[in-house]
């Protein structure tokens, strides 16, 4: 019937009104959750905010300023670190830029996907329910503001759940919590102040005098490790592959690196060739907050899985990591 | 004597055949009391009790340092070692095989865990039971390029830089927890 009235020419406002009430229609026929969590991912990367952002894992505290600014097509948005060594990170658009004082460097990094606290859920949230079941939490109240929560309880024990909440007003993502299968919180991002909009530009510059700096850029480069014999015959389950390039690290020319994620969470397999390794390599498990890394040795190389999951999910990733010679 | 403490220990000894050979352990009588202790030692390792485990090898070691030197004899291998066991007094042989079975089974644990990880695996491990995977998993030092693998992978995850260069990492602080 929308369709035979659009059909029937009674002008652009006609059209316009079909348009948005066939929207209307889709957006109401979305299970709630993934409507709020759709705004709360628009909020977080679209609007300009600056904010007071405390990072808690175990009894373990982390305070960072946070400016965002969205100015046309261009966003900027700059961390500063309150606690430990002073440092900061600039991004502009893909090129990251972290200042390092203490070893007067700037680490130069490219990422075509860049997505950090509050910006971490990705654009395809319908993918996010292959893996997860999306419900809505409890209303809460986080700086100031009125919020409600939406959890993401994973339907495998191989990924860690979320919970995320929402400022009911502007949707801005205000908490993230990494919860483990027992609903304990293996980490969490909170705003403990929050400021949305009038963010200027003068307010997203670096603080340091990088004068005289040495820049090391990590230079990625496409790659294939299929055809240089490496397969992982049997990533984990709901993950795909979204990345695949070698990299500078420090004292390695060619690091390889692929990427998987199932739109959440994400795991790089990093491929390191020994012969560049100046010191003894120790293969096992590394915890670090809700990452975990495990290495191993194949082939001569380094294989070193790093992912923000349950350690057995890192492992399991790393054994399937296999090589061989080809012609 | 020793097979009817094990039976004790095992709970497959008798009402009144336990209350004898309880009093017999209470007697102080060397032997059983010895064997006893040993397969209780045995048992508290085996289930992982490690509160008992203090002092263990000490313990191992302290018995086998008493056991008499002998001199070597020149037979076979094998007749040398019954020869050898023959000789030692009737009070050491049950300690000896019970300490000798403790150790390898300890042994046997440690390399059974180990081996299902990494047979290259450092010195300073601990292994941990995992989610997501039936094995155990060998935690270790994390590598010296941990800050650059944090880093090239951050851009990929939903957190952000917040485990760059500031921070050192030492893994085998309870729950990962990271050194300032």
């Amino acid at each position: 019937m929308i369709w035979t009235r659009c059909r029937g020419g009674e002008g652009l406002r006609t059209a316009l009104a079909c348009m948005l009430l066939s929207y209307a229609c889709v957006v109401q026929s979305e299970p709630e959750p993934l409507k709020w969590l759709k705004r709360i991912q628009f909020a977080s990367q679209k609007l300009s905010y600056s904010g007071t952002v405390v990072y808690q894992q175990g009894d373990r505290t982390e305070t960072s300023r946070i400016t965002h600014l969205v100015d046309g097509h261009e966003e900027i948005e700059k961390i500063e670190f309150m606690d430990g060594m002073p440092r900061e990170i600039l991004r502009t658009n893909d090129l990251i830029r972290c200042y390092l004082p203490e070893s007067r460097s700037i680490r130069l990094e490219r990422r075509s996907d860049q997505r950090s606290f509050p910006a971490i859920l990705p654009k395809n949230l319908e993918k996010l329910a292959e893996n997860y079941e999306i419900a809505l939490g409890e209303s809460r109240r986080i700086a100031g503001f009125n919020c409600r929560e939406v959890i993401l309880k994973p339907k495998d024990d191989l990924r860690y759940g979320y919970r995320i909440c929402g400022d009911l007003h502007t949707a801005m993502l205000l908490r993230a919590r990494t919860v483990d299968s027992r609903g304990a919180t293996v980490e969490q991002f909170t705003f403990a102040q929050l400021r949305v909009g009038s963010v200027e530009r003068d307010q997203t510059r670096t603080s340091f005098s990088a004068h005289g700096w040495s820049i090391e850029d990590s230079l990625l480069t496409p790659a294939n490790f299929a055809e240089a014999g490496w397969s992982m015959p049997s990533a984990l389950p709901g993950f795909a592959k979204v990345l695949e390039v070698r990299r500078r690290f420090h004292d390695s020319p060619g690091v390889g690196q692929v990427v998987y994620s199932d739109g959440i969470a994400a795991v790089s397999v990093f491929l390191e060739p020994l012969q560049n390794r100046r010191e003894p390599v120790r293969t096992g498990l590394t915890s670090i907050g809700a990452s975990n890394l495990y290495t191993r040795h194949v082939a001569n190389h380094l294989v070193t899985v790093v992912g923000e999951m349950p350690p057995g999910s890192v492992a399991r990733m790393a054994e399937t990591v296999r090589y061989s010679q080809t012609r | 004597m020793s097979e009817e403490v094990s039976a004790l220990v095992d709970d497959e000894a008798g009402k009144a055949e336990a209350r004898k050979l309880l009093d017999a352990v209470l007697d102080a009588e060397t032997e059983a009391r010895e064997a006893w202790r040993l397969y209780h030692l045995i048992s508290d390792t085996a289930c992982g009790n490690h509160s008992l485990s203090k002092g263990f090898t000490e313990r191992v070691h302290r018995m086998l340092q008493d056991v008499p030197v002998l001199r070597p004899v020149p037979l076979s291998r094998s007749a040398a070692a019954a020869a050898w066991i023959r000789q030692i007094p009737p009070t050491y042989v049950y300690p000896i095989a019970a300490s000798i079975a403790g150790i390898a089974f300890v042994a046997w644990l440690a390399a059974g865990t180990h081996d299902s990880i990494d047979a290259r695996a450092p010195t300073a491990t601990q292994s941990v039971a995992v989610r997501g995977s039936d094995a155990a998993v060998t935690r270790v030092e994390p590598p010296s390029t941990v800050n650059e693998y944090m880093l090239a992978h951050q851009g990929f995850s939903p957190r952000n830089g917040f485990f760059t260069s500031g921070s050192r990492t030492v893994a085998d602080e309870p729950q990962g927890q990271v050194e300032k």
